[in-house]
């Protein structure tokens, strides 16, 4: 599943975003909020993080940056910088 | 230097899990065992359809179903039988000894290969996708200790976790360790045994390159001939089988469900593929065992085979059979289980020390599928026919051989009271 043509809205990205989290951590997908951190509170472990980037690129066609990655805290970190991508369509690469 | 052989203490078996392409858990394999059913089937997915051997057997979809989806996510197919079949058998006992101290309760859980199916699968996403889509849990899914490593992380046991990697003899060198840990007090009760699950394009295809594997394709169900003049390779299945064993001056009464006795091993020293012909080194192991557990050949009720199918392999244990157990050999019940298991690789040896255990306390031995007509060059006493009933309300003793590709050769002497 790749979003090569035109960009998801936001309500649809989240809603995916929440699946992947989900399936990476095995957590409820009720507690996987804005507000939920990655590890204290969904479980994600580090492994779990770079399985995110592989998601992303998979699922959304989008290469999120290792630094990146490596500071997201919370779920509407991921949401924002996806986000941020989205409108900026020279950050986001297709699969 | 002098050969010294000490006498074994004998380990008690508490529990036990399995599943395999014959069933779920160790019930149902038995019973299957028991009906004559085959565990053998056509592979009917589409990434079968090119590939020269398209038989195998599989363990029902249901049982890996069962696991929770992150740990489906998050292991090979390898360690999720293992952990099946584990969690079977830590139930098992649990029940039976209660109050078991986690730091005293070691995993020995072996494996021909591990992780096939991720190795398999994340080489394909390198290829197809590029270095990007390679999974990060890739190495902790395809290592061989990926197994008993989830065992423990799954039952939070931390008496330590060993992985015997010994291609086919994996499953029961697993129990040979287990007798060790036991007996050298490094545990109070450990869960030993072997898990495999091969099946997939690059098991098949390796194998088959081989020349290793039955080429029966049209009749699945007859394709694993141990012993048969018409054998023409082993059958690739998948699997796992645990036992819960323990010190028997430890084992509560009735809380045995048999024992094992002793282990011997050895190794061919031969070819990595090829056993020994004549099977003089599987004779040192089988005689190795019967020292070890104290008895003579003619104290055995019956030996459970390892017989693949293949040309070789077969007519070497056979004539280490004869060598070993002398004349006893005319009047000794052999049964081999591969006939309608398939052959399980590193699981094998566990899956069919469990059913042996299960045929000595139910009184039979069971019939031999396949066998049927044998090979005039293998001059042993197989269960062609039918099932035997095994006699008398003392403890039984049973032979048991696995052997793996490196030459590596494992008896163990398995015991129960016969109920009947």
């Amino acid at each position: 599943m790749v979003l090569a043509e035109g960009s998801p809205d936001k309500q649809e990205l989240e809603g995916r975003l929440v699946e992947i989290l989900h399936r990476i951590s095995g957590a409820d997908p009720a507690a996987i909020t804005p507000d939920a951190r990655l590890m204290e509170d969904i479980g994600i472990d580090s492994l779990g993080f770079y399985e995110i980037l592989i998601e992303a690129d998979t699922c959304f066609g989008i290469r999120i940056q290792e630094e990146q990655l490596l500071q997201f805290k919370t779920v509407s970190d991921i949401q924002n910088h996806l986000a941020s991508l989205d409108t900026d369509p020279s950050n986001a690469q297709t699969a | 230097m002098a050969v010294r052989q000490h006498i074994s203490q004998r380990v008690s078996i508490v529990g036990w899990g399995s599943v395999s392409p014959l069933g779920c858990d160790a019930e149902s394999t038995w019973q299957s065992v028991l009906a004559g059913r085959s565990g053998i089937s056509s592979l009917t997915a589409g990434w079968s359809d090119d590939l020269p051997v398209r038989i195998s057997g599989c363990v029902p979809d249901a049982a890996t179903k069962s696991l929770e989806p992150l740990l489906q996510r998050r292991s090979d197919r390898c360690a999720q039988l293992g952990l099946l079949a584990a969690r079977e058998a830590w139930a098992m006992a649990s029940a039976a000894i209660g109050g078991i101290d986690p730091a005293r309760v070691a995993v020995v859980l072996g494996t021909g290969i591990g992780g096939l199916h991720t190795m398999h699968e994340q080489h394909n996403q390198l290829t197809e996708g590029g270095p990007t889509r390679v999974n990060p849990l890739t190495v902790p899914m395809l290592i061989p200790d990926a197994a008993a490593g989830q065992v423990a992380i799954d039952l939070g046991l931390h008496g330590g976790a060993h992985t015997p990697v010994s291609a086919c003899a994996s499953g029961a060198e697993a129990m040979m360790l287990a007798q060790m840990l036991l007996n050298d007090g490094r545990a109070d009760l450990v869960l030993a045994g072997g898990t495999e699950a091969p099946v997939n394009r690059l098991g098949l295809v390796g194998f088959s390159a081989m020349r290793a594997l039955s080429t029966r394709n049209d009749s699945p169900e007859q394709a694993s001939r141990p012993y048969s003049k018409d054998r023409d390779g082993f059958v690739l299945s998948e699997g796992a089988g645990v036992l819960a064993m323990m010190r028997e001056v430890d084992t509560p009464t009735d809380a045995a469900l048999g024992w094992q006795l002793a282990c011997g091993s050895s190794s061919d020293g031969h070819h990595i593929v090829a056993p020994e012909p004549q099977g003089i080194q599987a004779s040192r192991a089988i005689e190795d065992a019967l020292h070890r557990a104290g008895i003579e050949p003619s104290d055995l009720c019956a030996v459970q085979a390892h017989a693949t199918g293949t040309v070789l392999g077969d007519l070497a244990e056979a004539r280490s059979l004869r060598r070993s157990l002398g004349h006893a050999t005319d009047h000794i019940p052999v049964f081999a289980p591969k006939g309608q298991l398939g052959h399980l690789l590193g699981a094998a040896g566990a899956v069919e020390a469990i059913i042996g255990i299960q045929a000595i306390h139910e009184g039979v031995l069971p019939k031999t599928v396949n066998a049927d007509p044998v090979d005039p060059a293998i001059d042993i006493n197989i269960t062609t026919k039918q099932a035997i009933k095994i006699k008398s309300n003392k403890d039984q003793y049973m032979l048991k051989n696995s052997f793996g590709f490196g030459g590596h050769n494992i008896s163990i002497v398995l015991s129960a009271s016969c109920r009947s």
